[in-house]
């Protein structure tokens, strides 16, 4: 059954380039949904935690959604409506030993983020929510080494 | 195919959660049966199979699952939406609420035991007995609690009472435990926490507070400045037992406003 109300709509999908972004991009067309896709490339490698990859993770992960937030909220604003949707992680919620603190950091920071945003844009009309997912079959997890333990998940 | 079978407790009373959920899932293509204790309005669902039913006791809840599976054959969804402060027993199903705030240190503890069952043992009942049903071909659970489990009520808040906080939480941890326990089988445990709603509850305490809160707390302090839908919160719960939610469970899913972001 097709979602009630996104016919029409206009959406913004970043880091729609693979895995979870890319599929959200064609859902929504298929709702009827006129997609603009801004491709992020994905930089993200999990290596020894030094500062400058510190910085590049949060500016990735936390930066750029505060970023893309700032920039489209007023035009949302305007129009009495917005729906923003960040993506989080499971590692925020419950920390994981297979991402490093950055990655968790700047998801933790998403979960902040989304909840001040909640309350600053809810009186005019917007909801901002966020997803953590836990492990989801992506190109981008084949440098996880989740192996076995993902296979028997499924 | 055969089509899904569905169980909502809790969905006669029209303008509740409940009827809601009842009409959207009719609308998803499932069949659906609604348990409730109030008759009067069974006549409002006239596509739903209505079946008489006291959620606080386990016999009858026995009994209305046994009937749904008996018409329909199988068990793919159960939403539990009973609960409340007031009109939740057999003697004051479509009464008005009582005056004034029933804190735990000011409740009777017939209060206390009468809006537990309803809200809390009534979701283990339910569950419990579908459980074996769900389990055969997987399926979804839904559980309706409140934002006043988050962060309790305030003394004051007209036609609510403390002891409804405290179930509502308990339905949450129910939520979790379950999702642990029937994850294996491939059925879902959620849980909507809705904030204010336009349901008729609502109305009627509205309705004799004149005050600008509801159960849940000034509609003042909610950021989206409106309550909620019935409509709304049918939707979320629904979405929560289809198919395009297939990988959550035990997940407790917040729909107030903004009033509180959990």
């Amino acid at each position: 059954m097709p979602l009630e109300g996104l016919k029409g709509r206009k959406a913004l999908v970043t880091g729609a380039a693979s895995g979870i972004g890319s599929s959200i991009v064609e859902r929504l067309k298929r709702e009827g949904v006129d997609v603009v896709a801004s491709e992020i490339p994905s930089a993200i490698r999990l290596e020894d935690l030094d500062e400058k990859t510190w910085s590049a993770v949060l500016a990735a992960n936390l930066t750029t959604a505060f970023l893309v937030c700032r920039e489209f909220a007023p035009r949302m604003k305007a129009r009495g409506f917005g729906r923003i949707v960040n993506f989080a992680s499971i590692a925020a919620r419950r920390g994981s030993d297979r991402v490093g603190v950055h990655y968790a950091a700047a998801k933790g920071g998403i979960i902040g983020l989304t909840k001040t945003l909640a309350l600053e844009l809810g009186p005019h009309g917007i909801t901002v929510n966020a997803i953590a997912p836990g492990f989801i079959r992506t190109p981008a997890h084949r440098g996880l080494r989740l192996g076995q333990r993902f296979t028997r998940l499924h | 195919m055969p089509k899904q079978v569905a169980i909502v407790a809790g969905g006669a009373k029209p303008d509740s959660i409940g009827h809601g959920v009842a009409l959207r899932l009719l609308k998803e293509g499932m069949q659906v049966v609604v348990a409730d204790l109030y008759e009067d309005g069974f006549a409002s669902l006239p596509e739903c199979a209505c079946i008489r039913c006291d959620v606080v006791d386990p016999a009858s809840v026995q009994r209305m699952v046994e009937k749904a599976v008996e018409k329909h054959k199988r068990i793919d969804v159960l939403v539990n939406c009973v609960g409340g402060s007031w009109g939740i027993t057999r003697q004051d199903l479509v009464a008005s609420p009582p005056p004034g705030f029933r804190g735990l240190t000011n409740c009777s503890l017939d209060d206390w035991r009468t809006i537990v069952a309803a809200n809390l043992d009534s979701v283990f009942y339910c569950s419990r007995a579908a459980a074996p049903h769900l389990k055969k071909q997987g399926g979804a659970i839904v559980n309706v609690a409140s934002v006043a489990a988050r962060k309790g009520i305030p003394p004051g808040a007209e036609g609510s009472s403390g002891p409804y906080a405290v179930a509502k939480a308990g339905v949450m941890g129910l939520t979790r435990q379950l999702a642990l326990e029937l994850g294996p089988f491939g059925v879902r445990v959620n849980c909507v926490a809705p904030g204010v709603i336009a349901s008729g509850r609502l109305k009627r305490v509205l309705g004799i507070s004149k005050k600008d809160h509801g159960p849940e707390g000034s509609l003042k302090t909610i950021p989206m400045g409106r309550v909620g839908t019935v409509a709304e919160c049918a939707a979320l719960i629904v979405a929560l037992c289809t198919d395009d939610t297939s990988y959550m469970t035990g997940v407790i899913v917040d729909a107030n406003g903004a009033s509180y972001a959990a």
